[in-house]
């Protein structure tokens, strides 16, 4: 599990847009989560769902967005976005997969997901995408 | 009632064509009049006493007769304990007529909607009068705008002709479920084992793409010890994943190599203790690269040079894929490898470990595919394990110790193999019938009774 660094290298501490990172596969988070850091953003990690959303209920404040994989032993993603948006119904989602999600569009719809990031993901790709994500209006 | 040359039949037909019936009344008629054909397809539907065998031609065939009365018949035919047989294309749209017939006891198989050639209505009744109708005008929406010229047969050649032609559709849509099935299965295996491939092509790339930024910072002259640091980690998650994606691909071959039947074992003589020495030792490196304190013992109950055929390298693979399993559920503790005879003619090799043993939810699924992923696992190991030993003609399986800690693993080998050939998969027929092999009944070979270890026999392998 990647260490929680709240401090991003461009903006001051109090300024910091914290996100949360959920993939089963570590080094996926470590290195998804070093991406997102140089560019500025502070990054949570977790490689295990209840944790996430142990962090996620503490902090709902404070997390402006949460990008999660779909495909995960004991919970996936369309559970666990439903759990977050039980706990934050404005927080922004992205969901990240290899998969085909045609069974899931139905859901991946009603739980408002942002958009759907597919692996493998180009750093370029992820960094446009959170960034159009964070400026786009709050989700209704 | 009629001739033997198949005269032109228009007058009205009595009500049962069984009743007037003799041996010597064999024929076969045309029936041209479609009153005429309604009286004798409702006739023989009602006075059946043992089987109707009914093909329906296409899905407004269906719904035309449904409309006639035809379900009503069956379902009485039903009642009075006539076994009913129906070949039909389905669709959303009857499926609900079919399925009333699946519940009062009809088997209802589906076939695919006939080619505009050969739109023909089958009925067969007690294996001894046929009934086929020609359609004229399928688009049309009673059955007597569709219909054309029917034959009536109760001549046991002709009979006994469209008896074969039935049965013969009817072991095809066997044969068709089960390809469908095993197509689904491998399009659900080759989607999965995507997704796992990408999986480990992403920190590839993202780690090269930090890799490059760290150098160019070098190379700027910001120089530090986190850079280097930062780099060091960048390569050293490439490599990993590099090696990963190496294993599942392997692994992926090896599937798809059992799949299609070309999975050959190569047997020969092989010395128990030194396979199982050359495992541990193996096992032993790796849980010192994991950092994990424990502690990999031998418990070897045989004769020291022992010997058996088997293929050593698969069995090696599965020796080493059960043991890198116990060591990354272990955090410490001790993992035992050991080898005992179970009878004159088959050893079992056990590995107990004392981790956090194996979750109520995947239990009855252990050996199939990308079904546990353990971290830095394919998803594949058991899978290959459980194929590699049935392959030996042997047997797998998994369950949590009676101490409540840990897990054992064992499979148990025949010692009196000689012959390659009847082990290996080496035709299509013998992978074909391990098609659709993919649910592995765990429960009913090795689950748990006390005191402990039972085989499919329910003998104790201990």
């Amino acid at each position: 599990m990647l260490i929680p660094n709240l401090i991003g290298k461009r903006h001051n501490i109090h300024n910091i847009t914290v996100i949360i990172l959920l993939d089963d596969e570590p080094d996926i988070v470590s290195v998804f989560g070093k991406v997102l850091q140089l560019s500025g953003y502070g990054v949570n990690g977790f490689t295990d769902p209840p944790k996430a959303l142990e962090f996620f209920a503490k902090n709902r404040d404070k997390c402006s967005l949460v990008i999660t994989d779909l495909r995960m032993p004991h919970m996936n993603g369309i559970d666990f976005a439903a759990k977050v948006r039980k706990i934050n119904p404005d927080v922004k989602l992205l969901l990240m997969t290899a998969f085909e999600t045609a069974s899931y569009d139905e859901q991946i719809a009603q739980l408002k997901f942002s958009t759907i990031l597919r692996k493998p993901i180009m750093p370029t790709t992820l960094k446009a995408t959170v960034e159009k994500t964070l400026a786009a209006r709050a989700t209704s | 009632m009629g001739s033997k040359n198949g005269d032109n039949y228009d007058e009205p037909l009595e009500d049962n064509p069984h009743s007037s019936i003799q041996p010597e009344d064999e024929s076969i008629q045309i029936i041209s009049r479609v009153q005429n054909i309604k009286q004798v397809y409702f006739s023989l539907l009602r006075n059946s006493q043992q089987e109707v065998l009914l093909v329906f031609p296409t899905i407004n065939a269906v719904r035309r007769e449904e409309r006639l009365g035809v379900f009503t018949e069956l379902r009485r035919a039903r009642q009075r304990g006539v076994r009913v047989r129906v070949l039909t294309p389905e669709d959303d749209f009857v499926a609900a007529y079919l399925d009333e017939l699946r519940k009062n006891g009809s088997v209802v198989r589906q076939i695919e909607s006939s080619p505009a050639e050969t739109k023909f209505k089958l009925l067969i009744v007690d294996g001894r009068f046929s009934l086929v109708i020609e359609t004229k005008n399928d688009a049309k929406g009673i059955f007597e705008e569709a219909v054309g010229l029917a034959t009536f047969s109760n001549s046991k050649p002709t009979v006994l002709s469209y008896v074969t032609i039935f049965e013969s559709f009817w072991r095809e849509t066997d044969l068709y479920e089960k390809a469908r099935e095993a197509d689904r299965l491998k399009d659900e295996f080759v989607n999965i084992a995507a997704h796992e491939l990408r999986n480990p092509i992403c920190p590839i790339i993202a780690s090269a793409e930090l890799a490059t930024e760290s150098i160019t910072k070098l190379r700027e002259g910001e120089l530090d010890n986190l850079t280097l640091d930062d780099l060091n980690e960048n390569i050293s998650v490439i490599a990993r994943n590099a090696s990963k994606l190496y294993k599942l691909s392997e692994d992926i071959l090896q599937v798809s190599r059992i799949e299609s039947g070309s999975f050959t074992l190569h047997l020969e003589q092989v010395e128990i203790k030194n396979l199982l020495e050359t495992a541990i030792q193996d096992a032993r490196k790796n849980a010192v690269t994991e950092n994990k304190p424990v502690d990999i013992r031998l418990d070897y109950r045989l004769a020291d040079r022992f010997i058996m055929f088997c293929d050593s390298s698969k069995i090696n693979q599965v020796l080493y894929n059960l043991l890198d399993n116990a060591v990354k559920f272990t955090e410490n503790g001790t993992i035992t490898v050991s080898a005992v005879k179970f009878d004159d003619s088959s050893l079992v090799f056990k590995v107990e470990d004392s981790g956090i043993g194996i979750s109520p939810e995947i239990k009855t699924r252990l050996f199939e595919k990308f079904v546990s992923r353990s971290s830095g696992g394919t998803g594949l190991g058991l899978y290959l394990s459980r194929r590699i030993i049935d392959a030996h003609g042997g047997k797998i399986g998994g369950i949590n110790n009676q101490s409540g800690v840990g897990a054992t693993f064992f499979f148990r080998l025949p010692t009196d193999r000689r012959s390659p050939a009847e082990d290996a998969y080496t035709n299509t027929e013998k992978a074909a019938a391990h098609m659709g092999d993919d649910k592995y009944p765990q429960e009913e070979t090795f689950e748990g009774h006390n005191p402990g270890y039972l085989d499919h026999r329910g003998r104790n392998l201990l």
